[in-house]
């Protein structure tokens, strides 16, 4: 199963991953389309820390005992038991963010943009391989293997 | 005895669907069986009132998919009570006189709705808010009504009133307390949600008891929800929404320990051996008070089944993340609370608010541990205080960038926020 790790040794916070997100989750996913003024607001599934000169990306864990998942009062967020990944069905999803309240992660976001729906890492699933760590200039986000769901 | 379960769960809801994910993952081939008052598909019983008003579509209040049960390889008695419990003979008696067999039982049968003394309360037209019957039984009257009195302003009543004032009837709330969500929001908060319901159309009318539903000269139907003020509140639909009481009545005589709830302990075990309980008809370990309470929110409910079924199935698992957590959106604005919300400083606790046009921030605060918070409006990242809540952080010195919401994972000490960012998320049960 593949996950992707941070590294705040070797994160420099140019915070390229937010924008590399943002783009994956716009309507366009093109980035000369998706911040122009007359586009849809952009949202990212990564956080990026900060304080002082320290700094690292930050997102969903997909956790082996997701409490997003537990706390979903629809159904909407589950976690896949082949691939281990948490994802939310938005066609279920009402917007009652219990899920951002049980994240110890802060790692889901408020999607008002179309309906109210959560959103979070989906590790660019349409995509095929997550686009911040394919933008990384630093490798502070990288591919690992782990065993187990 | 006509059939006995290595697994036994009585409801099925959503500490049932906890408990059988969980037996799954650790056990495929020991037989679950699964009895029900209710002969729906499991369902949300939070997304009732969306259902009500329309929002949801009937297929999207399925908690799982249709094919779950077939998947979990789940024998379903839909449609029967269980009316007692024997522990010594470990089965349990549905309503036709049936006796099912365990070798360990899940009590998971949920809250029943309080009915309170109001004279006129069956009349035609009198509705209750605690199942997907309720909610198509309204659904069909409403279609003739255009007014409609909701008596309780707790979470239920709320979303019913604001579900009815999606389907454009005119809307009051009748509340016995001095405000709404009495029990849950201290009174800014509160305040927040008044006016959230009053600028969206709703009436509320708090410190006043309901006297008398009456009918009509003509009709036996609801005609008017009369209060202590002297006045009638003309109706069509009356809505009574005055909370859950634990179904304990189904250990009656069993020997099983109940108080307000059926008593458990981390495990989610009763006092005897194999049988467990969960969800809204168990009193469980608060990590919070440190002591048992019962706290009807879907998330525990999950949970509890989800360490029950563990258990259950052989693998030791402990219940400590079941504090207290609530997040409702009224007309979209969100509002959450967790734990002591409604303490105002003293007793030992230290309060923070800020309110401004971001919103409503309090956290409470007790030995340097945050015990308690209410967010509305900007409740971006609220998980990471829940989550040092549940980890129980010391957050002296950091309570000004909680407020602000200035907070990161980078604000944790350090082995918590290396868990964090690189741990599985397994350490929660
Ligand atoms: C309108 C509404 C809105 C809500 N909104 C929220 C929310 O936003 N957030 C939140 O956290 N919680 C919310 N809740 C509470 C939440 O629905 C409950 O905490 C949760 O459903 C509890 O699950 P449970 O498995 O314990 O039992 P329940 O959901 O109560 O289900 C009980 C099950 O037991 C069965 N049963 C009952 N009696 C018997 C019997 N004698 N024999 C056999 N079977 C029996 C029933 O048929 C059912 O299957 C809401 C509740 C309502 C009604």
């Amino acid at each position: 199963m593949l996950r992707i790790k941070s590294d705040p040794n070797v994160c420099i916070g140019c915070g390229l991953c937010r924008i590399w997100c943002k783009v994956e989750h716009s309507p366009s996913k093109n980035i000369s389309k998706a911040f122009k003024p007359a586009a849809p607001p952009t949202l990212s599934c990564v956080e990026l820390e900060e304080r002082g000169c320290e700094s690292f990306a930050s997102m969903c864990r997909h956790c082996e005992e997701p409490l997003c998942v537990y706390g979903c009062i629809t159904g909407a967020m589950r976690k896949d038991p082949q691939t281990g990944l948490v994802t939310v069905d938005r066609s279920k999803c009402v917007g009652c963010w219990t899920c951002i309240l049980m994240c110890p992660n802060g790692a889901i976001v408020r999607d008002e943009r179309n309906g109210y729906t959560a959103l979070k890492c989906d590790m660019c699933l349409e995509r095929g391989f997550p686009s911040c760590v394919e933008h990384c200039p630093n490798d502070a986000l990288v591919i690992e293997e782990v065993e187990d769901v | 005895m006509s059939s006995t379960f290595d697994y036994l769960i009585v409801g099925n809801s959503t500490a049932a669907i906890g408990a059988i994910e969980a037996i799954r993952k650790l056990d495929s081939t020991g037989t679950i069986g699964v009895v029900a008052s209710e002969t729906e598909h499991t369902y949300s019983r939070p997304l009732i009132t969306y259902f009500l008003s329309g929002k949801v579509a009937e297929e999207n209040v399925y908690y799982r998919p249709l094919d779950f049960y077939d998947r979990y390889q789940v024998t379903r008695l839909l449609g029967h009570e269980v009316t007692s419990v024997d522990p010594t003979n470990n089965s349990v008696t549905l309503d036709n006189g049936e006796k099912i067999g365990y070798k360990s039982l899940l009590l998971a049968a949920g809250g029943a709705p309080i009915v309170p003394p109001i004279p006129g309360i069956d009349r035609p037209g009198v509705f209750f808010m605690n199942t997907m019957d309720d909610a198509r039984r309204a659904r069909g009257w409403l279609s003739h009504a255009s007014r409609a009195v909701v008596i309780g302003a707790g979470l239920t009543g709320l979303k019913t009133a604001e579900a009815l004032r999606e389907m454009n009837l005119e809307v009051t709330v009748v509340e016995l307390a001095p405000r709404v969500l009495a029990t849950t929001l201290d009174e800014t908060a509160s305040e927040i949600v008044l006016q959230t319901l009053v600028e969206n159309g709703i009436e509320v009318l708090t410190g006043v008891a309901v006297t008398a539903i009456e009918g009509s000269d003509d009709s036996n139907d609801v005609y008017a929800v009369a209060i202590d003020t002297g006045e009638k509140l003309v109706c069509d639909a009356a809505f009574i929404t005055v909370g859950v009481t634990p179904r304990i009545g189904i250990v009656e005589a069993s020997g099983i320990a109940v108080r307000k709830g059926i008593l458990v302990d981390r495990h989610m075990r009763t006092n005897i051996a194999n049988v467990y309980a969960a969800g809204d008809i168990a009193e469980a370990y608060d990590p919070l008070t440190g002591g048992q309470r019962v706290i009807p929110i879907l998330p525990n409910a999950y949970i509890g089944g989800r360490v029950a079924g563990m258990n259950m199935a052989g693998r030791a698992a402990e219940y400590n993340v079941g504090m207290s957590v609530n997040s409702v959106s009224f007309f979209h604005r969100p509002v959450m609370t967790a734990g002591f919300a409604t303490e105002e400083g003293g007793n030992g606790f230290r309060v923070f608010k800020r309110h401004d046009p971001k919103g409503y921030r309090k956290l409470v605060i007790r030995d340097g541990k945050l015990v308690g918070l209410i967010l509305t409006d900007d409740v971006e990242r609220a998980g990471l205080l829940t989550g040092m809540m549940r980890a129980g952080i010391n957050i002296d010195g950091m309570e000004d960038e909680l407020l602000d919401g200035k907070l990161g994972l980078i604000c944790l000490p350090p082995e918590i926020r290396e868990e964090r960012i690189h741990g599985r998320g397994r350490n929660w049960l």
